[in-house]
């Protein structure tokens, strides 16, 4: 396994100097200057501020149906029928945004919430990658960060009857969490661990042709529903989280069979922790190319090629970037990969 | 997949295993002699448990996945409440599906509502009962013919009600 790289080392290529502007912008919004800073310099003023203003209006949740429970129209009519006014996603068959909801009961309590008729997640965005990464696959899957269980229920209806999800986490509450849905959508093809995703390579002696690795990060992108992210990241928290996703990159790339493709998935916008941890995994190793995914569901951004003083691969330019304020979702990522043989 | 905020810790006694012999056993009993199925179509010995708390459930596999801790595989077949053991929905629901219903009840609107908050069953919610009825009954929404939960017919001055086992509910109460 690589050795992960040191702290200082992070810190010194992450390092931002925030301008008197970036401040008094990011003082305007309540953020932590850095951040802004990274902004104006990827989306210039003027789309910065649209950002910022994006991650102020909150956004509705989305159902995504177990057709294998249900019929995803008559899981609709019912849901309406309640009073809830929902909108079809249309690149994601049977996933509904919740447009208008009554005032009881809530999109999670439902009879038919309980009976697993459907899961809720809190944006579209987190159905970009099981859509990609199960595209004309047959196979198990490995989701190494799986809790609490959205992107891997996901899977797993996707490829049922054609394969399992291997839903692993650390985090033990989080995992009761993923295990209740697990349950509560009868699904019958999911295998549930509790290991450390770093170690994984070290104690399970398979390889997968398909590995979701969603890394736990900053949750740049989840401001809408948690403003207090505006500052909870200092540059040096960053850096250690960077350091973990260097770490988790590595330890989901040893985990690919030959050929085999890893979704590296995150909830932030920040650089560091999608196009940074990306290259610097591919320069330590040398045997890792991005991989053009299968689908284009719908107009989203790539990732950055250029970012202050760090140049990226033009490759680059095949991994997903959802912007707030462009495609009215969260921030988020996914990058596809695949180890050179 | 965002980092927790900090500051919540949550303390959870986990527990893992085989079934033991008798709780397997007395799985099987009911499966064979109040609901009428083979056990051996449905799943096949040891089976294993995983308990967060005291909140215990049966399933096909924990243990080791390779040197990983696996804490649960392939599909929920029933829950130990009170040291006794009753079949998951799921269980109920292939069984009904092939042989139709017994040890059941048929329950209104209200009575599903009541019950999925973790109430009992009054006898003016329930629609039909299936029996054999003295033991855990699994208690099915009249609209569209979905097992919510499990019940215990209580006697209770001169009627018979049910007493909440276990319901659907628990996936907000307990596993949310």
């Amino acid at each position: 396994m690589k050795k992960p790289p040191r702290l200082e080392e992070i810190r010194r290529d992450i390092r931002v100097s925030p301008s008197i502007y970036s401040r008094r912008l990011a003082e305007k919004y309540g953020y932590l200057p850095y951040m802004v800073e990274r902004y104006i310099s990827i989306l210039g003023v003027d789309e910065t501020v649209k950002l910022l203003e994006a991650f102020e209006k909150p956004l509705k949740p989305v159902v995504r149906c177990n057709d294998l429970l249900i019929d995803c129209r008559e899981l609709a009519d019912r849901l309406e029928a309640l009073g809830f006014k929902l909108r079809e996603i249309s690149w994601s068959s049977g996933s509904y945004r919740v447009v208008e909801a009554p005032r009881s009961p809530s999109i999670g309590a439902t009879h038919e919430y309980l009976k697993g008729y459907y899961y809720v997640h809190r944006d579209a965005a987190s159905l970009i990658p099981g859509i990609l990464l199960t595209h004309g696959y047959s196979g198990d899957i490995l989701d190494a960060c799986a809790a609490p269980g959205g992107k891997a229920t996901h899977m797993a209806q996707l490829i049922h009857g054609r394969g399992r999800v291997i839903a692993n986490d650390l985090v033990l509450y989080r995992l009761k969490a993923l295990i209740g849905h697990v349950m509560r959508m009868k699904l019958d093809n999911v295998i549930v661990l509790w290991s450390d995703a770093r170690k994984l390579p070290d104690l399970i002696d398979e390889r997968y042709d398909r590995v979701l690795l969603d890394v736990p990060c900053s949750g740049e992108g989840t401001i809408m529903f948690d403003p207090g992210r505006k500052t909870r990241t200092t540059i040096r928290d960053l850096a250690v989280i960077v350091r973990r996703e260097i770490e988790l990159l590595n330890a989901g790339l040893e985990m690919l069979s030959e050929d085999g493709i890893l979704a590296y998935v995150t909830c932030s916008i920040a650089p560091e922790e999608n196009e940074y941890v990306v290259h610097r995994v591919m320069m330590d190793r040398g045997d890792v190319e991005i991989v053009e995914p299968p689908l284009k569901l719908f107009n989203w951004s790539s990732w950055l090629t250029t970012y202050r003083r760090h140049v990226f691969p033009e490759e680059f330019k095949k991994c997903i970037r959802i912007w707030p304020h462009r495609h009215g979702m969260i921030g988020f990522t996914t990058c596809l990969l695949r180890q050179r043989g | 997949m965002p980092i927790e905020a900090e500051g919540i810790v949550m303390r959870i006694r986990l527990k893992y295993g085989v079934l033991g012999r008798g709780r397997t056993r007395r799985l099987y009993m009911y499966i064979r002699d109040k609901l009428g199925y083979n056990p051996d179509e449905l799943f096949k010995p040891p089976l294993y448990y995983t308990c967060f708390n005291d909140k215990c459930i049966i399933h096909k596999g924990s243990g080791k996945y390779f040197r990983a801790t696996k804490l649960y595989e392939d599909g929920w077949i029933g829950v130990i409440m009170d040291k006794h053991v009753y079949p998951s929905p799921i269980i109920y629901e292939r069984i009904y599906h092939e042989r139709g219903f017994r040890a059941a009840i048929i329950v209104g609107d209200r009575g599903v509502r009541a019950f999925l908050y973790g109430n009992d069953i009054l006898p003016e919610s329930i629609i039909r009962e299936y029996p054999p009825l003295d033991s855990g009954v699994a208690v099915v929404d009249h609209s569209d013919h979905r097992v919510i939960g499990v019940a215990l017919r209580v006697k209770h001055e001169g009627s018979y009600y049910y007493r909440n086992i276990y319901d659907l509910g628990m996936f907000l109460r307990v596993w949310g």
